[in-house]
């Protein structure tokens, strides 16, 4: 049994992936920072996992263990702060974001690459946004969340050049962008899916939409 | 004369800054964390003005702006920035790193140029420049490494262009400059140029500057860098 990580799993998008892929027969692992309410399947496992601490890797990864992971979806939830305008940046909301968003992802990855290692085509996802994207996104936004986003970009490429050897295939998603706006959460988690089951280690270290068309660093 | 703000300007590429404006005759302010250790810089002659900042502090980032209330600056060059241990991983980096390299090289820029808006718009040049990096750039990243720093430049990347978009209506242009691979007490004295070539050429690069090249990251050598 193919067996998945998706953190943040009782957000919206979260709460989609893990539905989709318990309905397709994985054993999934649902990271959650409440109580995963509606997450009861036999398949389905719900673990504690609070992106906003410090030591959330460590602790997350020694409820893992040493199980294989065939996929990790980081969904790296973080909603966007008010600072749509330079001025009304906070900085302490900023550090924030920036500690979900990008801290806590990457050093998660690092706790479970030995895991990655030993799943089968292993991929490492993570939910990016289009508001990363420095070339494409040219409407206004808020600056902490487009800064996490893009330092988590910056992490993401890294790890994929740099893990390529160990077969593991990192990928960026952007589900907030190439769908139909009136798509619902279902919808957006099931094209997300066929997207990383469509990766492999070859289109490692790409930014896509939810169509799975790439998008502009 | 114009006058130009230099943050982290004494030592390495921000000196080199200094250096060279005043030596052009330009009001230059120049701050550092610690001015009492600023030797280099009391040393230069010319109009130079020498504040303290601390860009991870909001309350000093207020102290310089209400000190500097009612001055006119031409161009800001937020310049400065750490690297916390060139080679260090993200493996190895304690939160306490990751974030202090992200509150001086990301988010303090963004913070020095909000406060100091109003003496961005007494100026007649109205140009707000922050120093970015090759290793900001994720297409040209083919070798990863360096993880903390390439992502805090990436999300000044972010930033800076976001901030050009809100402040073009107000006739700042916001630009993103390059200084090459300068051999500087940061990069452990390695690179291909010294700091006075470098120095010149984004000197050259910022007085062609105008509001059609807001948001834009621009080289040294006068040449876009990819996102």
């Amino acid at each position: 049994m193919r067996c998945i990580l998706i953190t943040d799993a009782d957000t919206g998008l979260g709460a989609g992936l893990v539905r989709q892929y318990a309905a397709d027969g994985w054993r999934v692992i649902a990271a959650c920072s409440g109580r995963g309410a509606n997450m009861r399947r036999p398949n389905i496992e719900v673990v504690a996992y609070d992106a906003t601490a410090e030591d959330s890797a460590p602790r997350l990864a020694a409820q893992i263990g040493d199980r294989p992971l065939d996929v990790i979806i980081d969904c790296a939830a973080v909603t966007a702060g008010n600072d749509g305008h330079v001025a009304d940046i906070i900085r302490h909301d900023w550090m924030a974001t920036m500690t979900v968003a990008a801290f806590a992802p990457a050093k998660l990855a690092l706790a479970l690459r030995d895991n990655l290692q030993r799943g089968a085509s292993p991929k490492l996802v993570a939910i990016s946004s289009f508001a990363a994207s420095i070339g494409a996104c040219t409407a206004g936004h808020s600056y902490s969340f487009r800064a996490a986003k893009a330092a988590l970009n910056s992490i993401w490429r890294s790890f994929s050049i740099e893990w390529r050897p160990l077969g593991i295939g990192c990928l960026l998603l952007a589900p907030d962008t190439g769908a139909d706006t009136d798509r619902s959460p279902a919808e957006i988690a099931a094209a997300l899916k066929r997207t990383i089951n469509g990766a492999d280690v070859d289109s490692s270290g790409a930014f896509l939409d939810a169509r799975g068309t790439h998008i502009l660093w | 004369m114009p006058s130009v703000l230099i943050s982290g300007a004494n030592r390495g590429l921000g000196f080199e800054f200094a250096r060279q404006y005043a030596a052009d005759g330009w009001t230059v302010h120049a701050t550092a964390r610690n001015p009492g250790a600023a030797n280099e810089l009391a040393a230069l002659g010319g109009d130079v003005h020498i504040h303290q900042l601390d860009v991870t502090q909001q309350a000093s980032i207020d102290a310089l702006a209400a000190g500097l209330k009612g001055w006119s600056i031409d161009v800001l060059i937020a310049n400065s920035g750490i690297i916390k241990a060139f080679d260090t991983p993200i493996d190895v980096a304690s939160h306490r790193d990751f974030m202090e390299v992200m509150a001086t090289n990301t988010l303090g820029p963004l913070a020095l140029a909000s406060a100091l808006l109003p003496n961005i718009m007494l100026g007649e040049r109205k140009l707000a420049t922050a120093l970015s990096s090759l290793m900001s750039s994720i297409t040209r990243n083919d070798w990863g490494t360096q993880h903390v720093y390439r992502a805090s430049k990436t999300a000044l990347n972010a930033v800076w262009t976001s901030l050009a978009r809100e402040w073009r209506p107000r006739g700042i242009a916001c630009v993103l400059i390059r200084p090459g691979y300068v051999r500087t007490g940061m990069t452990g004295g390695k690179g291909d140029l010294d700091p006075p070539e470098s120095i010149m050429g984004l000197r050259q690069v910022i007085a062609g500057l105008s509001l059609k090249d807001a948001g834009r990251l621009i080289g040294y050598d006068g040449k876009d860098l990819p996102w």
